[in-house]
């Protein structure tokens, strides 16, 4: 439980942050949720990490342009806890409030969980129901990448050598619109062995809109639009939820550990997918 | 010779009383230390090599790159080439430093090769442990065939329990400084005779032994040896010029190696009459405990039930490549318990009688058949089991399915040899020492009370010293044995002093010493108050010698003396939840009945049952050690996946103790083993009646579950 040495820097601005970071050689720091535990267990062994926890600035959370801006340094806390969150985008807010325990929760960024797309993550579901669009910058400049293009494989993202997130861009959602969260969790971590974020609309007796993200299953988080599609257009009574949900690991090879076997993790798939899309539906207005 | 016998239940001032651990602010701020927190100066960290195959030959071993380090100063190579290494987590070699840090990093530089040899790391499917397996032989008793054959119900059951391990809080290990003479703080459970088992490794003395632990984080039954790192540390010390070293096991060798409890696999049948009586019972049980293979008592079946007038019994011990078993809080019988309870239950739901029923039924093939019935009738009543017990299934709508189930224990408990030393000092201060051990359950606590209410004085009027060999020797802390024994040295020494007091202030209360009584702080005339002296006149008369007597458990002659008992007896029953869907199993409640006869303290008597219960709910929900056939390696050696229960997944405990003349007349009987055996038997039968099958085995996992609902064997 010790790691081996590194050098550590904790740059105030973000242009020094960048500059620091431009020779892809060091780690970036957002909240030290997972890297600190990995370089503890020496599965990771970084030379250098720079700490972001000194930037200010970056953790703000506002309304502007039709959606809600998330500083990549928010911590989970002040998601779950931001009352424009609640109002206005509450998928995020339920999802952060699912995270591990109040200690992780105080530290752990959205930004840092993004960035480290850990298969398991609670994020990732939402940010791809919410269709998301993640600002990034570099030393070198700026791009907008969309959340369906962010997550590539398994603690693998579209993130280049040298590249931040420095913002998350959420939508408002629609009135009406009925969202939740849920997951199985892996007992001792705290981790989603399954997690389903569902937004979902309805109108005159029927499903007019659905989004629907799943972490845990598989190697990473993934929009079942097998589900939404199954689900649109249909009254949603228990039947058709049941229906749908059972598509949820369609074209998906689903995880296996010594908690839950992979036949086990698709039944929960599909037991968590159909609760969320029940819930989410007692939740429309 | 003082009356040594307890005062009238009615007439107790301390003991009986609710008081919480003295020792609870100092833990409770951290203040307390344990032997993981001694940092004596120049102190050296020392770090161990240990076997990552589950089966190799030790091919050779280079420490050169290691030794060279700066910061190390000494190396231990334990085993030489050649050596055979059973189990992963085995060890090889350690490392002392000035920092853990670098007494990790020289462990990597160890060079090490090994000759791997086939292992077999699993013993569920008997098939295959060829000649590691070990039958015992069968038994039989009366005539089974015949009592299956006339029986108008005969149940066939798998129930099976896999292997968990001790996983104390605070790992083992211990700080050594080896100079002259060695001063030694483990975390043990045998202050008064660890000194013997190291010195006997070390070929020293163990009068050159000073032994000191006033704290310790968790033994289970697992903390009595000094053990292989023990002397290891020494050595390491010795070789680094006496500077104390510190060995502590990390958590994933401390889960491979420092003790686990043997699984059982059972295949059972059981006979019965149409009103619940079983006739005949029969087990094959094969189990591990390591490369010892495993006993679990298979004598003892069916549990608690032992009269069961035919049965026959058959065991087979299995020997496998993993850390040996050691005794864990009442070795077998959790699981016993839970095979017979199981079994029970499945009979009784056969029969179509509720379980409540059949337990009654049978209670007479027990040693207690009164106290059973009588604590399976209280059990029922405080579990709602007329309101909430239904035949197996819940029928009630929605994926959530709640039950009830029963389990029951036995234990004996009879207190241990010990001696205490009881000191008045002229200034009336008081001071009991003991060379006994609190394992977090309040034995300190315990002496106090039983000195005050001794001497008739308040409890902070009393001193109590304990976890050091130079104090009168106490027996280890296993089998429940402490309470009696401390508690009987305790009254007999306190009285012992308080005679010699009574001898030196007769005089000067114009009455003979057997005449004065010790109450409320005063030394009086029995029958007549006015005549009577403050504890510290009284005391101040000895002048300037103090009283120092010591008095012991005399465990050859309880009988007639009458401080301590064995034989408790409890039933609990379980009440849960369990999502038919995920399969997830939530604890709404456990019942604890419990006797254990003259109860010091009910408040520590309780929260022993807490912890006991909070200990098998883990058990029965979530620990299991996963070893993995193909490579021979842990899979879940950590904190994560070792999973142990949350205060969330508890829920509540309602804890019964049968406080009353009859239990108090016993005299006092240990607690700390009886109320873990039944716990598991209880969740998994709450677990069938809710889900209207049986998980054949535990813990009851999730995936377990849904597995059962689907019909399948685990």
């Amino acid at each position: 439980m010790i790691p081996v040495n590194f050098d550590y820097v904790s740059p105030s601005t973000l242009d020094d942050a960048l500059g620091m970071l431009a020779d892809g050689s060091a780690k970036a720091l957002a909240g030290g949720m997972s890297l600190i535990p990995s370089m503890k267990l020496r599965l990771s062994a970084p030379e250098k990490i720079i700490d972001l926890g000194r930037i200010t600035g970056l953790n703000s959370i506002t309304e502007a342009e039709g959606g809600i801006r998330i500083g990549a340094m928010a911590t989970h806390h002040e998601v779950e806890s931001s009352r424009l969150l609640r109002e206005k985008c509450p998928l995020l807010a339920e999802a952060a409030s699912n995270i591990g325990d109040v200690q992780v929760r105080n530290m752990g960024t959205i930004g840092g969980s993004a960035a480290h797309a850990d298969p398991a993550a609670d994020y990732p579901a939402s940010l791809l129901a919410l269709e998301v669009k993640l600002r990034i910058r570099s030393a070198s400049g700026e791009r907008v990448v969309d959340a369906a293009d962010f997550f590539v494989d398994t603690f693998t993202t579209a993130l280049e050598p040298g590249e931040l997130i420095t913002e998350i861009h959420a939508p408002v959602e629609e009135p009406g619109t009925g969202v939740n969260y849920q997951k199985m969790v892996q007992p001792a971590s705290g981790y989603a062995m399954v997690g389903v974020a569902v937004r979902i609309r309805r109108a005159g007796g029927k499903i007019t809109f659905a989004r629907v993200g799943v972490t845990g299953l598989s190697g990473k988080a993934y929009r079942a639009v097998h589900v939404e599609n199954a689900i649109t257009g249909r009254a949603g009574n228990p039947a058709e939820i049941q229906a749908a949900a059972a598509l949820v690991g369609q074209d998906v090879e689903s995880n296996s550990d010594i908690f839950a076997s992979a036949e086990y993790r698709m039944e929960m798939a599909r037991i968590y997918t159909a609760r969320a899309i029940a819930t989410a539906l007692a939740r429309t207005a | 010779m003082p009356d040594y016998s307890w005062p009238k239940m009615d007439s107790r001032r301390q003991m009986g009383r609710r008081i919480s651990r003295l020792d609870g602010m100092p833990k409770a701020t951290g203040a307390a230390r344990y032997p993981s927190d001694q940092n004596p100066p120049n102190l050296l960290h020392a770090a161990l090599l240990t076997c990552p195959h589950a089966h190799a030959f030790l091919k050779s071993i280079d420490i050169s790159e290691a030794k060279a380090m700066p910061g190390v100063t000494a190396i231990e190579v334990i085993w030489p080439p050649g050596r055979e290494l059973q189990w992963q987590g085995a060890e090889i070699a350690a490392v002392a430093a000035t920092s853990e840090e670098i007494a990790r990093d020289a462990v990597r530089r160890i060079k090490v090769e090994y000759d791997v040899q086939a292992h077999l790391v699993r013993e569920d499917d008997l098939g295959k442990a060829g000649n590691r397996a070990k039958p015992a032989g069968e038994q039989i008793d009366g005539d089974p065939d015949k009592a299956f054959q006339e029986a108008d119900a005969v149940i066939a059951g798998n129930y099976n329990i896999a292997v968990l391990t001790h996983c104390c809080l605070e790992p083992h290990g211990q700080v050594i400084a080896w100079g002259d003479k060695l001063e030694y703080w483990p975390s043990t459970q045998s202050v008064s005779t660890i000194a013997t088992d190291l010195g006997g490794s070390l070929k020293i003395p163990a009068a050159d032994i000073h032994v000191n632990m006033d704290y310790m984080g968790g033994g289970f039954g697992s903390k009595f040896p000094a053990d292989l790192w023990g002397a290891v540390c020494a050595k390491l010390s010795k070789a680094s010029g006496g500077r104390p070293v510190k060995l502590f096991l990390d958590r994933a060798t401390e889960l491979q190696i420092a003790g686990c409890r043997p699984s059982v696999f059972s295949k059972v049948k059981v006979a019965a009459k149409k009103d619940g009586t079983v006739t005949a019972w029969q087990s094959e049980t094969w189990a591990t405990g390591g490369v010892g293979g495993g006993g679990v008592g298979a004598d003892l079946l069916p549990y608690v039930h032992r009269k069961v007038p035919n049965r026959r019994i058959n065991h087979t011990s299995v020997s496998i490549n993993a850390g040996s078993a050691r005794a864990w809080r009442a070795p077998n019988h959790p699981q016993l318990s839970y095979i017979t309870c199981s079994a029970f239950e499945d009979v009784a739901d056969k029969l179509g009688i509720s379980a409540l029923d059949l337990f009654l039924k049978n209670a007479d093939y027990t040693n207690r058949p009164e106290v059973y019935r009588r604590q399976l009738n209280k059990a029922a009543e405080l579990a709602e089991w007329r309101k909430l017990w239904h035949p197996r299934g819940d029928r009630t709508a929605g994926p959530v399915k709640r039950g009830l189930g029963i389990g029951v224990n036995s234990w004996g408990g009879l207190g241990h040899q010990s001696q205490v030393r009881t000191t008045i000092q002229p200034d009336g201060g008081v001071l009991l020492e003991c060379g006994t051990q609190d394992l977090g359950v309040g034995t300190r606590t315990v002496i106090a009370q039983i000195a005050a209410e001794s001497l008739g004085l308040p409890l902070n009027a009393v001193t109590v010293r304990i976890g050091d060999n130079r104090y009168p020797a106490s027996g280890p802390s296993g089998g429940s044995t402490t309470v009696g024994g401390v508690s009987a040295a305790t009254r007999k020494s306190s009285l012992n002093a308080l005679d010699k007091l009574f001898q030196t202030v007769a005089a000067s209360l114009g009455a003979p010493p057997e005449q004065l009584e010790a109450t409320d702080g005063r030394i009086q005339v029995k029958g007549a108050p006015a005549k009577s002296l403050t504890w510290k006149q009284a005391c101040a008369k000895l002048g300037t010698m103090p009283v120092s007597e010591t008095g012991d458990s005399n465990v050859r002659r309880w009988r007639e003396e009458g401080l301590m008992n064995q034989g408790a007896a409890g039933v609990q029953i379980a009440d849960v939840s369990v999502d038919i869907e995920t399969g997830v199993v939530k604890m709404n409640r456990i019942v604890a009945v419990q006797d254990c006869g003259l109860i010091v303290n009910p408040k520590l008597t309780e929260s022993q049952v807490y912890g006991a219960c909070i200990m098998n709910v883990c058990g029965a929900l979530y620990e299991e050690r996963i070893l993995d056939q193909q490579t021979g390696r842990w899979l879940n050696a950590d904190m994560e996946f070792y999973k142990l229960a949350g205060l969330g997944d508890i829920g509540e405990i309602v804890v019964h103790l049968e406080i009353d003349e009859e239990n108090d007349k016993r005299g006092v009987i240990g607690i700390g083993e009886p109320p873990t055996v039944g716990t598991i038997a209880a969740i998994a039968n709450a677990v069938a009646n809710a889900i209207g099958v049986r998980v054949n085995m535990v813990p009851l996992t999730p995936h377990r579950v849904l597995g059962a609902l689907a019909g399948r064997k685990a």
